[in-house]
């Protein structure tokens, strides 16, 4: 054999590339295998759409009512309260049904978006 | 509706993030499980019952820490990584002593008829006597066919110490074969 090719042959080089080649070569079969990880993968926690809803719905309305009461505007709830007491329509109340309903509808759109 | 095999590992990915679908990580598993097996069990010296519990749990891990998987690496390197940290959590909860000067445990006979034997048997002799971080650097390099920064990657060390290894290891091999006047030991690359 020509000496100056052997000059750069690594045979360490090549033993480990030709066992490699017929390692991969051997296919390990399946036999279950699979079957049995998938059985065995746990079942990932999800917050269910009724969490996801309260936590931003609750946490708004408890801001709002907290920003509310602190400001002059808080006689404004306690009117829109009074009038429902006393079953009298005015346009406080309308006022505050309306901003309610809206608060609702933007929460649940918001939540059922996520789905 | 189990995904078709013809989807590439990302299209699978993407749907275990988005939808959780088993399926589709079932098909990764399916696809990745024959390499795997195959690497872990040069890892465990050919113990093929320890192997297969590695393999296992590390689909697993797979599973639940598939949020972090970043597409920076191939999955079946990324799969790799999480295989060579759980088979070296596994063999120190087994009290083991894992030392990066320590030796390789013999491996486990195997009856093979097949053309490779000969070569087999001249690279176990010849694997005698590596260290388990030459015996790493050699079974990501060759056996798992990655580039020096990708076993790197694998093995959570330096570029370096890959290259160190893998010559070190190589010398070992080549000064063991010639001991045994193999051919292979012969004529080194200059």
């Amino acid at each position: 054999m020509n000496a100056h090719l052997n000059l750069h042959i690594d045979p360490i080089d090549e033993l480990l590339k030709a066992d490699a080649r017929a390692n991969r070569m051997q296919h390990i079969d399946d036999d279950g295998f699979t079957l049995r990880v998938v059985d065995r993968l746990p079942v990932k926690k999800r917050i269910s759409a009724v969490v996801r809803f309260a936590i931003p719905f609750g946490c708004t309305l408890l801001a709002a009512l907290i920003a509310v009461a602190f400001t002059p505007a808080g006689s404004y709830m306690f009117d829109a309260y009074m009038d429902l007491v006393t079953e009298t329509i005015t346009p406080t109340l309308v006022g505050m049904a309306v901003a309610v309903v809206t608060l609702y509808v933007v929460s649940i759109g918001g939540a059922l978006n996520d789905e | 509706m189990n995904p078709s095999p013809g989807f590439a590992d990302n299209d699978l990915i993407a749907r275990v993030l988005l939808k959780d679908d088993r399926n589709a990580f079932g098909e990764l598993v399916r696809r990745h499980q024959s390499q795997l097996r195959s690497s872990v069990r040069r890892m465990t010296g050919g113990n093929e019952v320890f192997a297969d519990d590695i393999a296992q749990e590390t689909f697993i891990l797979a599973w639940k820490n598939i949020k972090s998987f970043r597409y920076e690496a191939k999955f079946s390197t990324w799969l790799y990584r999480i295989a060579f940290n759980a088979w070296q959590s596994e063999v120190r909860k087994k009290h083991e002593v894992l030392m990066d000067d320590s030796l390789m445990p013999e491996p486990e006979a195997v009856e093979c008829d097949t053309a490779a034997s000969s070569v087999r048997r001249d690279l176990d002799r010849a694997m005698e006597g590596l260290t388990i971080g030459e015996h790493n650097a050699i079974t990501q390099c060759y056996y798992n066919d990655l580039s020096h920064e990708e076993a790197a990657y694998v093995l959570g060390i330096p570029l370096g110490t890959v290259k160190t290894n893998i010559l070190k290891a190589k010398e070992k091999m080549r000064a063991k074969l010639a001991a045994y006047g193999s051919d292979y030991g012969q004529g080194a690359a200059a």
